[in-house]
Order: C-alpha cells, then structure tokens, then sequence
C-alpha cells in the first residue's frame, strides 16, 4: 500500500490541534447555551412542521406521554433523576387543561409550549460536554494504568519493566491510512464508524483516535453506562452524550438526531456505532441502523447550504473494524442471538459489565493476552460514500471527480428532500458494510473457530443449527487432521481474498497450520471459563462450550469460506 | 416555473420519438441522435419514423450539449448500444443529473449464444439502471415501462405508463414532466421489478404473435398472458423484484397491450416466424430490433441458473432456437401439470 506506515515507536501521534480548547468538541461545550438552544430551536421547528396543525401536535404529546409513562412503571433506572414522576404529572395535567381552553385566544399554555417543554428536558438530558482538565488526567492516568496491567500476565508483573516486554502498540496494530484521516480531520468533520462486538468498543475506539493524534469524538453512550461509577466519570467529561434505548418515542428520537446532526454542523467529529447495539450473533453487521448515520447526511446538506461550495465543511465517514481474539460478553450476546433469531423478542439491557470490577477484570485479561486485538481504518468516504482523496476532494468508483454538492441540487437548486436522504443513507450503509468486509482483519482464534465450527457443522449436517447447539458438547469431537487440512485450506482461500483487498490478514497466520492453532485457541481461551476449543492428550479437538465456538466462527460469517473446510 | 425546462432525450428511434413528443407537450425537448442523415431528415421533414415531431423539440448530435442543457434526461436506445451510449456520456454527467430509462431489455457481460448457466453470475446480467449506476456517478436513476405503443402515442391516444424510482423525487420529476390530459403518470419504488416486468414482457409477446400466426383465438392468448405473467413473477422473485410490480401498469397492464397488438415487434416476429418464415430473414428484415429474442436467450440462462418456474420460456427456446415444432409445443405447454389458481400470488 501507498501510504505512510506508522511503527509502534511513533505513537502517539501529536494532536492536529495541539491546543485542547480550540477542539471542535470543547468550543461546544463552551457555547454549550447557544449549541442546546440550536438544537432545541430547530427540534421545534421540525416537529411542527410534521404534525401541522395543533390536532397534530397534542395527539403526538398524547403519544409522548403514554410512553413515557409506560417506562417509568415498566423500566424505571437507578440512574433516572428523582422528578421525572413530577415531570410527567404535570405534562399530563397540561395537556389535560389543553381541552379544557380550547379555542381560546388567550389560552395559557399552547401545544407548542409543552412541546418546547419536553425537548428541552430531552436536549438536557442528552447533552454531553467536554472537559479538557479531566481530558488532561485521562490522558496522564490511561497509559500507566494500560502500560501496568499490559505485561501483567499472573507472575509476570516486573516485566513491565523490562527491556522485551510489549508495547500496547506492539500488542495492538493500528492499520490504514493514519495520515489522510488526520488531513481529513482538519479540513473537515470526521464520523468514525466502526464495528461493535463489546461494551469495550468505546473505550478501544477512544483509545485508538486519540493514539492517532485526533482530537476527541463526540458520541452517544447507552444511559445504563452511567450507571457504572468508574465510566461515568470519564464519559461524561470527555465528551459522550447520553441515549436513553428506553425511550421510542418520536420527540425524543428527534432531538437525539438533531442533536447529532447540530454537532456534527459545528464541526465536531462524531463516532456511531452503525449496527445500533453489540453484534448479538458474533459476525458483521451487514444491516445498519441508518438513523444518526442519516444525521450526517443531513449536515452535509445543510453546509451546503450555509456555505458557498468552495468553503462549505466537509463531512467525512470513516470505518473502523475493531477486531477482538475474545469478547467479554460472549456468552450472553449468542444467548441472545439464538433467543432472538428463536423469536423470544427479549434482549437484556443491562449485562455481565454492570460494575466497575468486572470490567477491569476484563482489561486485565485482556491487555495481557499475547495479542488482543487488530484495530483497522478503513478508507475515508464522503456521505455518499465515495472516496476522499488527501486534499478531501470526492471520486467516485470511476475515479470521476465529483461535487458532494451536486447530490443535494435538483435543477440546479438545492432543495430539501427526506426521502433522498434516506436513500443516499443507504447507500453509505451499504457501502460501510462493504467496507467492514474488506477492511475486516482475520484473527487466528477467528479462523480456528471457524474451521472448527464448520467441521462440526459438515458431520451433524442432519439437524438444524438450533438442534446442534444443543448437542451436549462432550459428544462432539474433531479429528486433528481433518481441523489442520481444513485451516491449511481456509488460509489459502483467505490469502488469494487477501491478494485481492477482500479482506486482511493478522501476522499470525503466516505461522504453520498447527501454529495458528495453538495460538488462537491460546488466545481465546484465555478469558472463558468454558473453553471454546481445547486439545485433548490424545490428539483430538473437543468444545466446552459449542455456543461460544459459534459465536466466534460467526466473525468469519459471509466470506462464504464454508466450501473450503 | 415561467420558464420552460429542458429535457433532454437520448435517440431518436420509434420509442424515443414518441417520448420526445409527450415531453414536448409540457417542456422543450433537446432529441440526441448519433446518425447525421436522421437528424438531417427530422430538421427537413418535421417527421421521424411515422411521427411527426412537436416544434418545442430541437436535434442535436452531441452528448456533451445535452448533458450541460438538460438536468432530467431520458435515455431510449436499444440494449445492445446502451453501454457504449452511457460510457461515452458518462463524461459529461453530474450527481445533479436524473436518467430515466425506456429501454426494456438486459445487458450482458458475456456472449450470450456460448455462456452456460453452470458458469453464469447473475451480477454478469444487468438491468439498464444497473449499468447507468456502474458507468455513471448518476445516482438519481429511474425507469419507465408500460403499455406504450408508440404507434398509438403517436396518434394522440390515451394512454399510461409507470415512473419507477427507489428515489420519490424521480418519479415525481418524471410525473411532472410527462403528465398530460391523454398521459397518466403512475409511481413505483421498486425499479428492479418494473424493469424486469418491462423486458421479461417481451417474449410473452414473441409467444402471442406465434398464437395468432398459428390461427388462434383469445382463450388461447387469455391462457398466454395469465400464465406468462405467472412466469414473470417467478423469475421476477428469483432475481429479487416485488411481484406487484408485475400486477400494475407494466406488468399485466403492458403484457394485455403488446400481446394484443400487431403493431408490436416482438409480436409481429412471432407471427411472422409461426407463419413459416425463417427467424433469421425476419429480424434481417426489420427496421429496429425486437428485444424479445435476446430476452428469449437471457431468460433462459437464468431460469437455468435459477431454477425458476417457467415453461413457456423453456419451450419457446426450443422452438425459436433448436428447429422444435410449434404444434408439439403447443401440446407440451398444454400438458404442463397445472398448479392451483392464481398460484404465483403465493410465492
């Protein structure tokens, strides 16, 4: 590849802003009145527009209320504030008196004063801010807590001072182009996207854009997050904004897009995670939740919009594929997959991260593991999903140049149009799936599972996938013959995909067959308590756990290596 | 709007000269047209193939003029040309422009009369807003199919058609720059369906002018359209297309009127070949090209690959292709195990 490669020795990265205040995500924080008046404004604005008409507007605020009523009996939080009862009651006796004056001149309160009402609850709930001290500690804590726990295998802890041991960068490789994304990052607005497998996601994403010198993202973080102390305290000052999943209802959906959309206008670079929450069944999103991504959209219209085309910022869509040997959640992310796809329509809120513990727990495991994790970038897109070069300038497929501009122009005007939006949402979707796929580093554990897993799946190929993972997991056996042949084939195949930028390899599977074996099944051992796969003395692979392998062979899922094991 | 826009059309063949004519009734019209003589003939007469040619529409032999002139253009020109039509535009194309196509037939990435179905690929075939999406940075992209005879257009007749687009916004361009009191305008989003309604059409057609040519009457071509469309549902869904689409306008709407119209060419190639003609002095002897036998040979690689449920499309392969008689054919269709009514509803 053409670009510039970074060694484990360059990071950090210095920051394309040295100064922290002048980051996009700290002057929001600083006009942080006129940032939640815009959004709020222009939530308003929207909403009366779509239910025109005050018979509209109260049935929507009927809709509203039931809902959240419903939630405050049904799924009430710890982490809820103490007067949303009060809240609501009061709504609910507004809108009562709504009929009551009904066609009134002079009527006291309006639909329009309750809807303002609720968004601005919503925007103030929802808003996050940025606090560059508590940045400045972050900064300064993070590495000592990674660089002590990095070596910190059970015995093993004076390596961490000596000579051999392993840098995180060393553990953890950083691919892609670091450079155009950091050009990018200055010119315009970056919209990282990247895969969601953990609760860890956030923080190795964090991680990673800050390692590369990027100021920090703002992004959305499930409220149920907040709720554990040691998170809470990071999040809420370094910019992540709360999303509450309990909340369906129009309004409030509304003001978390406009709020997206608003910050992403000013500038500030944003993560989503696209798939919408964790991959339950282990393999890659290949269907997006299009929502915030539509925000995106949007804004880059309405920079059009504010801008001549020349001077108009630049929204930008970086994938980035967050590759994990093993993931804390496993096990109850199949459960609920194989819940899900067996039509039990009941997926958990909160799971095994819900204390502080547990989650370091997991970093300690984790960082200590030969190799966690790959993290790549994939290439930089425009909302429409074509590429960007250096300067930040469109082209498309036929290596065209294009005006971002133009998509957005009817008859030589541009004009509004929800509908295109959705679509061309879909289409930068489609095209970040793609990305996913190409970008995608295959891991050892990954391609043990795989071949493993398929190997089982050949033998019981008379019962449906629901019934083998059933099976009683010390029936199952595979053949150590059977399982090399089929990892020496499967790799041939990745590695002609390889040839042509379908997919990318981790360093490790240019070890032997038996080798890329033993080092993946040590790696993803390392964490369960039931293993996934094991060797027995005598020569044959055996599961403790077959959901789990399945899970993990998932990440392989749609590469169609099936005919090769 | 005082102003009129322009929309441009590209060729000036039967079809497009009667699409030019029904645009010129709200729009002036820029008419490309590569061969020079034709050109020449509509600025002289006034009249192209059998109609004549509204005052509002201009002739031009340049892409480039029609690209920088027109946001909203209509490309009609038969498969075969179309890639090399489209590539030679793409040049002058933007983002801001929107391509509604008429052209009902398939382009192929391979040589049709040697591919086998064993090695075919369905991405290899190609609807025409696939292939404006390949070799454009065209994104707006629509279709328009139905029953259009442009023998009746031309004459003013009443008559409708369907604009399908995933984008609202090209159906309502489309809608807006066509409608009239003789012309309705009806919406779909499912463009794959209602393009592959429009080509797959066209051997239900060939089909029909044979049944007339053989001397039979309208329980037999009733028979013809109500299991042909059954036909084009299957191989519709097998390529991923809404069956609704095959219900609406151009769908049974344009199965009823090319298999009942003489002045269809797919229908007249039928006849003609059932009369006892040879297929090849037939098509040496038309003016323009009648899609159905390309779409003869296309369908069958992918009901062969698909495994779809087609009958007739089998056996009018073997009559058109492999010398197999049309009585015997007949019989064998007739002795096709009948599923329950309506069936393809189900699917």
């Amino acid at each position: 590849m053409s670009y510039r490669v970074f060694t484990p020795q360059d990071y950090p990265l210095p920051y394309i802003i040295e100064d922290t205040t002048q980051w996009p995500i700290a002057r929001l924080t600083t006009d942080s009145e006129a940032f939640t008046a815009a959004v709020q404004q222009a939530v308003l604005d929207k909403l009366i527009h779509r239910y025109h008409g005050k018979e509209g507007l109260k049935n929507e605020l009927e809709r509203v209320l039931y809902q959240e009523r419903i939630r405050l009996t049904q799924t009430p939080w710890k982490a809820d504030p103490k007067d949303e009862r009060q809240f609501w009651n009061n709504i609910k006796s507004r809108i009562v008196k709504l009929d009551a004056n009904a066609g009134q001149a002079d009527a006291m309160t309006t639909e329009e004063d309750i809807l303002r009402e609720i968004v601005h609850r919503y925007v103030h709930e929802i808003v996050g801010q940025f606090n560059p001290a508590a940045f400045k500690f972050a900064r300064g804590i993070l590495p000592i807590f990674f660089g002590r726990v990095l070596n910190a295998a059970p015995g093993k802890w004076f390596k961490t001072l000596s000579a051999n041991a392993k840098t995180i960068h060393e553990k953890i490789p950083i691919t892609g182009d670091i450079e155009h994304i950091r050009s990018l990052a200055r010119k315009g607005t970056v919209i990282v996207v990247p895969t969601h497998f953990s609760n860890m996601d956030s923080i190795m994403v964090g991680w990673v854009l800050n390692e590369i010198g990027l100021p920090a993202f703002t992004y959305g973080a499930g409220l149920n997050l907040f709720s554990i102390k040691l998170l809470s305290y990071f999040m809420s000052n370094l910019g992540a904004y709360k999303v509450d999943r309990r909340k369906k209802n129009g309004v409030y959906l509304e003001t978390l897009k406009t709020y997206s959309r608003e910050a992403i206008e000013r500038g500030a670079h944003s993560i989503f995670f696209p798939g919408g929450t964790r991959s339950r069944s282990g393999s890659l999103e290949k269907r997006l939740k299009l929502g915030l991504l539509g925000t995106a959209v949007e804004a880059q219209k309405n920079n059009f919009k504010k801008f001549p085309d020349d001077l108009a910022p630049r929204v930008y869509v970086v994938p980035l594929i967050i590759n994990y040997h093993f993931v804390l959640e496993a096990e109850s992310l199949i459960n609920d997959y194989l819940k899900e796809t067996g039509k039990e329509k009941f997926i958990r809120e909160n799971d095994d991260y819900s204390t502080s513990f547990a989650m370091v727990k997991f970093i300690f495991k984790f960082l200590s593991a030969s190799s966690s994790l790959a993290m790549s970038f994939g290439t930089p897109m425009d909302v429409l999903g074509n590429s960007v070069d250096e300067n930040g300038d469109s082209y498309n497929h036929l290596s065209q140049k294009i005006s971002v501009r133009h998509y957005f122009m009817n008859h030589g005007e541009l004009t509004d149009n929800q509908q295109r939006e959705e679509e061309y949402t879909k289409m930068l979707g489609e095209k970040i799936v793609s990305q996913y796929f190409k970008h995608n580093v295959v891991l050892t554990s990954h391609l043990v599972c795989f071949c493993a897993f398929e190997l089982i799946r050949k033998k019981y190929n008379y019962v449906d996938i629901f019934t083998l993972l059933r099976t009683p997991a010390e029936d199952i056996h595979i053949n150590e013959n059977d399982l090399i042949a089929a990892i020496g084939r499967v790799k041939d195949q990745l590695k002609e995909m390889n040839k042509n930028n379908e997919v990318l390899l981790s360093l490790e599977l240019r070890f032997t067959d038996e080798k890329v074996i033993e080092h993946g099944m040590n790696n993803i051992n390392l964490y369960h308590s039931r293993s996934p796969l094991l060797r027995s003395s005598d020569g044959y692979y055996y599961t403790e756990d077959l959901k789990l392998l399945y899970y993990y062979h998932n990440r392989l899922d749609g590469y169609k290596l099936e005919k090769y094991v | 709007m005082s102003e009129k826009r322009t929309i441009g059309v590209i060729g000036a063949g039967s079809f497009g000269s009667a699409i030019a004519n029904l645009l010129a009734e709200n729009n002036k019209v820029l008419l490309y047209e590569r061969s020079e003589s034709v050109r020449e003939a509509i600025l002289r007469d006034g009249k192209n193939r059998n109609h004549v040619m509204h005052g509002d529409i201009e002739v031009t032999g340049s892409l480039e003029e029609v690209a920088s002139r027109c946001y909203l253009i209509f490309p009609v020109v038969p498969s075969q040309y179309f890639k090399s039509m489209i590539m030679e535009f793409s040049p002058w194309l933007r983002p801001d422009h929107i391509l509604i196509h008429a052209t009902k037939g398939f382009h192929c990435e391979f040589d049709i009369d040697t591919m086998k179905p064993e090695d075919l690929k369905l991405k290899q075939i190609k609807t025409m807003s696939e292939l404006i999406r390949e070799e454009t940075c065209v994104v707006r992209v629509g279709c328009l199919a139905g029953p259009n005879l442009a023998a009746e257009l031309a004459e003013h007749q009443p008559a409708a058609t369907v604009i399908a687009s995933r984008f609202d916004e090209v159906i309502h361009e489309g809608q807006h720059a066509m409608r009239s009191d003789r012309f309705q305008v009806y919406g779909n989003r499912d463009l794959l369906g209602i393009e592959l309604a429009g080509v797959l059409k066209n051997y239900v057609a060939l089909a029909s002018g044979a049944l007339s040519g053989l001397g039979y009457g309208e329980n037999a071509r009733a028979l013809l359209i109500t299991r042909g469309m059954g036909e084009m549902i299957y191989i519709g869904k097998a390529l991923g297309a809404d069956k609704r689409s095959f219900l609406g306008m151009a769908g049974i709407g344009d199965l009823i009127a090319t298999c009942s119209s003489p002045k269809s060419r797919n229908y007249s190639v039928g006849y003609r070949v059932a009369k006892g003609e040879k297929l090849e002095e037939v098509l040496a002897s038309m003016t323009e090209v009648a899609e159905g036998i390309r779409t003869l040979k296309i369908g069958k690689l992918i009901v062969d690959h698909t495994h779809a449920n087609a009958p007739l499309l089998q056996i009018m392969n073997k009559v058109f292709f492999d010398g197999f008689d049309f009585d015997k054919a007949i019989k064998m269709l007739m002795r096709v195990h009948v599923a329950a009514d309506a069936e393809y509803l189900d699917i």
